[in-house]
């Protein structure tokens, strides 16, 4: 211990060592094929169930008896057996686990178990197939990286959230995203936001109901990729129900990096640069003027639209005194003033090429005296965005070690500290929203004034007077220079995640663990409107911060027995106790007194809030498994859990699973086939619960404030008067008979693998029922309230998930091709609510209006929204209905205005998705790419509907052309029932009438009033949001190692790679992949939602 | 097995045991959350009724009202919509909640908590504030749910209240009005007075009182046409009621951005949605040379930034950030009064007085020069004799501008149908609002069949 680090680093290893005197010492060591040696590797005397594991340094000693055989595994690696013969010294080669069945993995509370033992579904992701992108992200590198599990990035900004998703969803509003662990303990992966254009304060929600503000970000963010030795993804109930409640969405098993093990001191250098470019951009029109009705209609005027003139009978004058544009101000052609010929502006050169350095070091060794090792790294990601002075900067220090402490004692500790700043950009639906401001400025209108630099000049988006320059004379919207330059929105973290552990091996067949974990965090958040801002005319600066602190501990008793020669059997009894507390503090500072100065006290209104989470769980659980032959396995747990969020008489439940594991090829007629090298069938079930949301239980006062959805509204104290409110537009009454939620579910798999491993394929079903699952649901108003917490929902999923591995090309002399390939599908349906209730909004805009909602006998977030009136009301398949009314400017067109009924206007949930991954190999080149497919799924772009409507989408070009509308004349009386004119043009006849042959045209009226979303009706701008895209696509290079002569280095290797090289879609806005409500329940909404980008990138690994 | 291994097992059993002892109140304690309470004293549940009634009733509600009844003209998204009733019901899903659930559920926790605790005094102000609000939620949509509302957190837990008829409803608010005089007459006002969280009245229980008969005074003159008993009870309420602009029913704001006036809000965050000075409204009063034009209108500051205390075309009076929002105003009870004296007694000359004091009080609350003042009335001051009809009609065309940005302007339009007006399209003004979309998605069971902007009428409105 005199080394200082060492004081850092504490050691653990899982199942400690025993020794028997009665044999002969021998020793060795485990590498993989590259030399490089594999610590803690598990050395097992085959048939006896005795064992060690390798030391940091891959070195082992056992005590065995010639003859016997050593069963040699290690995570990720091929499982070896080597019979010894009598040698003192041993050198055992691992493969890479190419068969992935006798490979070991981590499964929950950190339990290793082999593959092939498992009855539930697992997929596995090594550290070689994460931080390929450059992003820095561990969640959006999981990518169509195993079946079942969905992953959406909500924009291309720096620093913006991933949502993760298993199977389908459980839960109402509660999370559905998988549980985040990371060695052992589970961390935070909350989304704390502050809207303050729409909802307000909402820290560590599963739904945000977000429709603008900044893209929040999810913390699972924080974790260093290059950290990262192995990520296991558990699917199903069964697998995750010894976690518990946090897990009952599944989980994402994160391992870290412990240290290289090699003697001495290794570095690792990870190095990479990556250039962001936008990677689809909805169509704009670059032929008509700013105005209305055909007629030019200058800045200061301040219209909104662009249905002005034709840009080619416009012309400058030259005037060089104009604020709004220096070629001079815009005037008829044939105007003697007219000088320049006006020319469209490109909207797009707002965005420019985001930059991203990603360097990390890692520094690894052990003692010399071998009981001892350690790791150390320090990344940093700094990254600019797309949109101008977004950025992100994170850096990460990691230390981890482990030390023997006794022959039976061992410990373990890694400590991560994590800073990020983030500069996030206003978007979505407000006035401030950077896409909003700059996809509704006509062609005629430069929001850079000239600047090829123009978000660092202020003269681009200020007037000399200090007011906005912009295209609606200073009103409207903000210049999307002005949001970026005077809406900043600053995000700080600062954050510590660690664990302790220790294992104690009491007896041969008892060993007893205790784990302790934290995850602590500040994250303070800065937020400014300047005065003149668009969404804050007073300005306003907001400062938010949240502090979060989570422990975790759990004690464990490991027994494991072998009974006879062919049973086996262990048992681990476990106690768990959790405990979070969330401290928000939030200030608001309205009505600046100097511009530009965004600092609290240059307010003159104030306001503020604060929040205290607190909950705490406690749970004993406990694990059996039994072994026969190695060819079945039976797993049965149980966990018996209490949560501080349900009511005292409810608040004690337990959930069983069991899961059945038959290795078939075990039989003798089965047994050692060429073609089908192996087979296993699974089952299982499982019964998880879900507790209440915090303080559901009474309907408490709290400080009144209240809006009307269009001013920020009132809140107190008003002039020094407190007000407070039992209840407000949102306000749910408490439950003090709340129950827990219940999922149950079973799953049925086989894992083949066939040709020597050549091909593998794990096919699993699934079905799972949750009912119980608590929800605000919706009551009317006038009963108070805007809804009632209720144990009332039932939903159901079923899917089915495939993964193909195949290694088509594998020759002697090195050329290697691996192709995987996943694919899942969901099915879930919401086959109950409260009675009465057919539906609940889940997020958007709400009001029956693009929102995301839960629909009995439908599948869980459609999109829900305004259509068209039809021929049969409410019936989508009927012909729309066009309007016969003369003289109505919406005569021959489908009526628009919003008359129609509202319906479920389309479902965000994908048919299927499914990625394939080819890694092709030859001495040291490795080409790889990776395509993933989301078949279906809709996405509201409200984005096109506004632009439609404002005059600047590239459709509304063909404004003049004839249109014949297809669908049955009418038009809806004043009962609103459908009805058609007589021949006479007076008399009312009841249905509609013959089919349109009336021609029409494509005019402003149709454009903002029928063919849109924002005037019309929503149905209109739903679209097919699937796509192929070509995700990753790399070339690496891996240099000898004997490149300058010695071997100076073990390894050297260099990568181009490009993310989102192409993608092929009939998604007319930004990349599909896109979430308004961001990394929460709701997804399938764009609405003018910070784009998505594509990358091409280079790195280098070096390894000393 | 060696001893120090039992005892190691021993101390690992128990730390398992002791843990597993916890009590209960272990995890409950931790579910109580600090930042609400759960007693709160009825000052500051009136402070919060009040204003959640100004800010609706001057946000909302005056928008729908004042852009059917083409006192505002809408010129931009969602107002130049309802300017031209292009509604759905999920519209009205803002204002309801902030009349059934900020307002008027607030208010009705006011009310028990008063009565539980023998508060009369606020016993009597919360059912005077109620009695207001359901008043004008009345006239705005007919039937709604009242007599089962309110109780989605009692004991007695009801979700999914029915909906009462109109017409017995105005009963149900005089009844509220009479009980809520009586608890304010009570000799033992109770331990807790309103006090200076009472914007409206700083706690005077005699101003309270004659708010309470101005209400039923509406009650009644809005059932008067063609029923002379009607009017002559709106001529008692009136008697009793406001007896100059110092008892007007108003709520003032705040100065802090927070607190501010609801249409300043408007204007500030949604500059040129509407304009003012380009009106219906506005092109009448400028051809009658109306004194009180660039007191409500602010022509040079149509939609750009801030001009001097107001944002956007209203001028000072009504557009700054602490403008009041008007209840119920002694000008209008003088022109009521004049309007209930011809249905009552057809009497001209009696009414004409009183109509000549409605448009003095008015331009008197708006600091109209009193030479201005004179010369208006000369030239407007004088009912048509025709027929009582004609008088009517003028005295409502007249009040209507008094009642500027009042939701009861629209009242007055749809029941004298005075001044006149040209639908913006179609063939019909709104007669109504629109059902909110919430009732009908989560109160299937009772909410009335689709309605729309014209029909079913209120059941005054004839």
């Amino acid at each position: 211990m005199a080394k200082p680090i060492l004081l850092l680093l504490i050691m653990i290893m899982s199942f400690g060592t025993l020794v028997f005197a009665q044999n002969r010492e021998i020793s060795g060591t485990v590498k993989d094929e590259n030399g490089n040696p594999i610590s803690g590797a598990s050395i097992i005397i085959k048939g006896t169930k005795l064992g060690v594991a390798a030391d940091a340094l891959g070195r082992f000693t056992i005590s065995a008896k010639s003859g016997q055989v050593l069963e040699i595994s290690a995570t990720n690696f091929t499982t070896t057996d080597f019979r010894l013969e009598g040698q003192n010294n041993v050198d055992i080669t691992l493969k890479p686990g190419t068969n992935l069945m006798e490979t070991v993995v981590v499964t929950a509370l950190g339990i290793k178990r082999e593959v092939r033992s498992l009855g539930t579904a697992t997929q596995s992701i090594g550290s070689d197939e994460l931080n390929k992108s450059g992003t820095g992200n561990p969640l959006s590198e999981l990518q169509g990286k195993a079946s079942g599990l969905t992953v959406i990035n909500s924009t291309g900004d720096p620093g913006g959230g991933t949502y993760i998703r298993l199977r389908g969803v459980t839960s109402i509003t509660g999370n559905n995203q998988p549980l985040m662990v990371v060695d052992g303990v589970p961390i935070d992966n909350s989304i704390n936001n502050y809207d303050a254009t729409f909802n307000g304060f909402s820290a560590g929600g599963a739904n945000g109901q977000l429709v603008g503000g900044a893209q929040p970000t999810n913390r699972g963010v924080d974790i260093n990729p290059d950290d990262i030795e192995s990520i296991n993804v558990l699917k199903g109930p069964a697998a995750t129900a010894l976690y518990g409640i946090q897990a009952a969405s599944g989980a994402i098993i994160i391992t870290t990096k412990k240290g290289s093990g090699r003697k001495g001191t290794s570095i690792q250098v990870n190095s990479s640069v990556t250039v962001d470019k936008v990677s689809q951009l909805p169509a704009l029109q670059d032929t008509y003027s700013q105005g209305s009705e055909g007629l030019y209609s200058p800045p200061e005027d301040g219209a909104s639209t662009s249905w002005g003139a034709a840009i080619d009978t416009l012309s400058w004058d030259g005037a060089t005194d104009y604020a709004f544009d220096k070629h001079g101000n815009i005037v008829g052609k044939s105007s003697p003033k007219a000088k320049i010929p006006v020319t469209p502006y490109n909207r797009y050169s707002f965005f420019q090429n985001g930059v991203t350095y990603d360097n990390s070091v890692a520094l690894s060794g052990a003692s010399a005296s071998d009981k001892s090792s350690y790791r150390l790294s320090l990344g940093n990601l700094a990254q600019t965005g797309i949109i101008p002075l977004s950025k992100y900067n994170k850096t990460n220090l990691s230390i981890a070690g482990q030390d023997k402490i006794t022959k039976r004692l061992t410990a373990s500790s890694g400590v991560t500290y994590v800073h990020s700043t983030n500069n996030k950009i206003q978007q979505g639906s407000q006035l401030s929203g950077a896409m909003l401001g700059l996809f509704r400025t006509p062609p005629t209108f430069d929001n850079s004034n000239g600047f090829s630099d123009a978000a660092n000049q202020v003269s681009a988006y200020e007037l000399p007077d200090g007011t906005q320059r912009n295209y609606r004379g200073g009103g409207g919207y903000d210049n999307p220079y002005w949001t970026v330059n005077n809406n900043p929105y600053l995000s700080e973290l600062d954050r510590v995640l660690g664990y302790g552990q220790a294992t104690y091996q009491v007896l041969d067949w008892l060993s007893a663990n205790y784990r302790v974990g934290g995850d602590v965090y500040s994250q303070n958040d800065k937020q400014s409107y300047d005065i003149g801002s668009n969404a804050s005319p007073a300005g306003a600066v907001y400062l938010i911060g949240y502090t979060n602190r989570q422990f975790n501990s759990d004690f464990t008793l490991n027994m494991h027995k072998t009974f006879a020669s062919d049973w086996d059997a262990s048992l681990i009894l476990g106690q768990n106790y959790f405990v979070l507390n969330q401290f928000n503090r939030f200030s608001q500072g309205t009505s600046l007194v100097l511009p530009g100065y965004f600092d609290i006290s240059n307010a003159t209104s104030f306001l503020s809030a604060e929040t205290e989470q607190r909950k705490r769980t406690m749970a004993f659980y406990g694990e059996a498994t039994l072994n026969y032959k190695k060819e079945l396995y039976l797993t049965l747990t149980g966990r018996r859990e209490t949560s501080s969020t349900l009511p005292a008489a409810n608040n004690t439940f337990f959930y069983p699973s069991a899961s059945l594991a038959w290795i078939f090829t075990e039989l003798p007629a089965l047994k050692n086939s060429n073609v089908l090298s192996f087979g296993k069938l699974r089952a299982s079930f499982a019964q998880v619960g879900k507790d209440a949301p915090l303080y559901a239980l009474t309907t408490p006062f709290s400080t009144a404030s209240f809006q009307d959805g269009f001013t920020n509204g009132i809140t107190f104290p008003i002039n020094g008067n407190a007000g407070y409110q039992i209840s407000s537009a949102t306000t749910t009454i408490g439950n003090p008979n709340l129950k827990p939620e219940n999922t149950y579910s079973y799953e049925f798999g086989t894992d083949l693998e066939f040709f020597n491993n050549r091909i593998g394929l794990n096919a699993t079903a699934y079905y799972s029922k949750s009912t119980d699952v608590i929800f605000p649901v919706s009551v009317p108003y006038s009963s108070g309230f805007a809804g009632a917490l209720l144990n009332a929902a039932t939903l159901e999923n079923k899917g089915l998930e495939l993964t193909l591995s195949t290694t088509p090309v594998k020759t002697i002399s090195g050329v290697r091709w691996d192709v995987n390939f996943n694919w899942s599908r969901n099915i879930n349906k919401v086959t109950q609510l409260y009675p009465g209730f057919d539906r609940i909004m889940v997020g958007g805009f709400g009001g029956g209006e693009a929102e995301i909602d839960a629909v009995v006998g439908q599948p869980f977030g459609v999109i829900y929204g305004n259509t068209y009136p039809r021929a049969v009301a409410g019936d989508l398949k009927s012909p729309l209905l066009i309007s016969d009314v003369k003289g109505d400017p919406n005569y021959a067109m489908p009526i628009g205005g919003g008359v129609g009924p509202n319906e479920i206007i389309g479902n965000p949930t994908p048919n299927w998705i499914g990625s394939a991954i080819s890694n092709l190999s030859y001495k040291g080149f490795v080409f790889s790419f990776q395509i993933d497919v989301k078949n279906g799924g809709d996405m509201w772009n409200g984005t096109r509907g506004a632009l439609a409507n404002k005059g600047t989408a590239g459709e509304t070009s063909n404004r003049g052309a004839p249109a014949l509308f297809k669908g049955l004349l009418g038009h809806l009386d004043d009962n609103g029932d459908v009805v058609h004119y007589a021949p006479d043009g007076v008399t009312e006849l009841p249905g509609p009438g013959a089919a349109n042959t009336i021609a029409s045209t494509y005019n402003q009226f149709y454009w903002q009033n029928v063919g849109n979303s924002f005037g019309g009706p929503q149905e209109i701008d739903v679209e097919n949001a699937g796509y192929t895209r070509i995700r990753q696509a790399s070339l690496t290079y891996n240099f000898a190692k004997n490149l300058f002569g010695k071997n100076h280095f073990t390894n050297l290797s260099v990568t181009i790679f490009a993310n989102n090289l192409k993608i092929w879609t009939k998604y007319d806005g930004v990349d599909p992949e896109t979430s308004l409500g961001g990394p929460a329940n709701d997804q399938g909404l764009d609405y003018f939602n910070n784009p998505g980008t594509k990358s091409y990138g280079v790195r280098l690994n070096l390894g000393l | 097995m060696k001893l120090k291994n039992y005892k190691l097992v021993i101390a690992i059993l128990s730390v398992m045991f002791l843990t597993a002892s916890c009590k209960k109140s272990f995890f409950t304690e931790v579910n109580h959350n600090p930042n609400v309470v759960s007693e709160v004293p009825p000052a500051v549940l009136l402070s919060t009724v009040e204003a959640a009634l100004a800010y609706t009733q001057g946000g909302d509600i005056s928008r729908y009202s004042s852009l059917f009844d083409q006192q505002v003209f809408g010129n931009a998204s969602q107002s130049q919509s309802y300017y031209n009733y292009q509604v759905n019901p999920g519209v009205f899903d803002n204002v309801w909640p902030d009349l059934y659930t900020s307002t008027m559920e607030n208010d009705y926790t006011l009310i028990n908590l008063a009565d539980a605790g023998g508060n009369n005094a606020y016993g009597g102000v919360s059912r005077i504030l109620m009695a207001y609000t359901m008043q004008v939620t009345v006239d705005l949509w007919g039937s709604v749910p009242y007599s089962q509302a309110f109780h989605g957190n009692l004991s007695d837990q009801i979700l999914h209240p029915i909906f009462d008829n109109d017409k017995a409803l105005y009963d149900t608010i005089a009844n509220l009005v009479d009980v809520g005089i009586s608890k304010l007459n009570d000799a033992d006002p109770g331990n807790l007075v309103p006090g200076a969280e009472d914007v409206i009245y700083g706690g005077d229980a005699g101003q309270w009182i004659k708010f309470g008969h101005a209400i039923k005074a509406r009650l009644y003159l809005h059932q008067s046409k063609g029923n002379a008993a009607m009017a002559t009870q709106a001529l008692a309420e009136i008697a009793q009621s406001f007896t100059g602009n110092e008892d007007n029913a108003q709520y003032i704001f705040g100065t802090a951005e927070t607190a501010a006036n609801p249409w300043y809000q408007f204007n500030r965050d949604r500059p040129g949605d509407e304009t003012y000075s380009t009106s219906t409204l506005a092109g009448r009063m400028l051809s009658a040379n109306d004194p009180r034009y660039p007191i409500f209108f602010d022509p040079t500051n149509e939609t750009l930034g801030k001009k001097g205390n107001h944002y956007g075309g209203l001028n000072d009076y009504y557009g700054s950030v602490n403008s009041p929002v008007e209840f119920i105003t002694y000008d209008e009870l003088q022109f009521a009064s004049a309007e209930a004296t011809l249905r009552a007694t057809g009497s001209i000359a009696t009414a004409q007085t009183l109509y000549q004091s409605g448009i003095k009080s008015n331009m008197e609350k708006l600091g109209v020069p009193t030479g201005a003042m004179n010369t208006y009335v000369a030239a407007n001051g004088t009912l048509p004799t025709t027929s009582t009809d004609d008088a009517i009609a003028m005295v409502a065309s007249q009040e209507f501008t008094a009642l500027f940005l009042n939701p009861e302007s629209w009242v007055l339009w749809r029941r004298t149908g005075s001044p006149a007006l040209t639908p913006i399209a179609g063939s019909a003004i709104p007669r109504r609002l629109e059902w909110p979309q919430s009732e009908y998605s989560y109160n299937a069971a009772n909410a009335p069949a689709t309605n729309t902007l014209v029909a079913p009428k209120i059941f005054w409105d004839n």
